[in-house]
């Protein structure tokens, strides 16, 4: 087993920092677990038990720890990395849930577009979409909760909030 | 304005009746008007204030009868078809909206057997089906209920019952 700090490459630009396989795989799956935490920035991860990992916990710049073992990296490759393709990514847009609703979704809106502009007809699609959309944006949110809570179980994902500088 | 009687073909196979385009959107929009009533037989129009009309009616063929105006042609080409087109599309009732759905739900169907399939994510996947059911079986109906009745309110379409033989 062994812990990787998830850090923000924009706090350790003094060190120079080869990603290994394995360390960009760390960072992988925190993006992965840490949905609405919105982690639009640059990572890299940085093994614990190391001089950069203590470095990097010295100056503040450490996020998330985490846990990699043989075991639940072979559970990423053949289960999570899946699942994570329907909910979340690359982009949230991209995936494959959100594609496929946003098909539906632009002819709903097409549809009340089209009852709207018409004189004999325009009392129907009122709130059909938002009904609908309202309703799905909930399931895959949910989903998607779901799928962080038990990848941040498999993983040990932790966040660390205080940190010394 | 004028009233045709929209009649099975099979009822009168011994008349020569080509229809002229009127004539077949008569038949379009009772078809259209008739969602949940199951026309499943190749229908005619006739002029019900014409010999031909006139035999059908004692014949027993007419189904319905149905009203068309300039004005309300010009409703359909302008308005009800692009509608329809959306709620019902084809001989199926598979319209964009529905189609649209398929995509989501043939997305939701591979997710949930990706799920199953795992053993650390087994327990995703709740609720998708539910509320992609909820949208045919209300939201959908619901809409093309409502368009149906107004169709048949526009184009004074009237179920012929009682006919003499």
């Amino acid at each position: 087993m062994t812990i990787y700090y998830i850090c923000r490459v924009a706090d350790l630009t003094d060190l120079e920092l080869l990603q290994t396989a394995d360390e960009r795989l760390a960072c992988e799956i925190v993006i992965a677990a840490s949905i609405y935490d919105e982690l639009n920035m640059d990572l890299v991860a940085v093994e614990a038990d190391s001089e950069n990992g203590t470095y990097a916990q010295l100056k503040g710049a450490v996020m998330y720890s985490m846990e990699l073992t043989e075991e639940n990296i072979e559970i990423w490759k053949k289960e999570g990395i899946k699942i994570y393709k329907y909910l979340l990514g690359p982009a949230e847009d991209n995936s494959r849930l959100w594609g496929a609703f946003g098909m539906l979704d632009a002819a709903m809106d097409d549809y009340e577009s089209n009852c709207e502009q018409s004189d004999h007809f325009n009392s129907l699609g009122r709130g059909f979409a938002d009904a609908v959309t309202t309703q799905f944006d909930e399931n895959i949110r949910e989903e998607q909760s779901d799928f962080a809570s038990i990848m941040q179980d498999l993983y040990e994902i932790e966040e660390i909030k205080t940190v010394t500088s | 304005m004028t009233i045709y009687y929209i009649c099975r073909a099979d009822d009168l196979a011994d008349l020569e009746l080509p229809q002229s385009d009127e004539e077949l959107l008569a038949c379009e929009i009772v078809i259209a008007a008739d969602v949940y009533g199951d026309i499943d037989t190749e229908l005619l129009a006739i002029k019900a204030d014409s010999e031909r009309g006139t035999y059908a009616s004692l014949r027993g063929a007419a189904m319905y009868s149905i009203e068309l105006t300039a004005s309300n042609i010009q409703i359909w080409k302008t308005e009800a078809e692009k509608i329809h087109e959306y709620l019902l599309g084809n001989e199926y009732g598979e319209g964009h909206l529905w189609q649209a759905s398929r995509v989501m739900s043939d997305e939701v169907d591979d997710y949930e057997s990706i799920c199953k399939k795992t053993r650390n994510f087994r327990l995703l996947a709740k609720g998708f089906s539910h509320a992609l059911t909820s949208f045919h079986e209300t939201e959908i109906r619901g809409e093309k209920m409502y368009f149906v009745k107004l169709l048949k309110s526009l184009y004074s379409i009237d179920e012929i019952k009682a006919v003499a033989s």
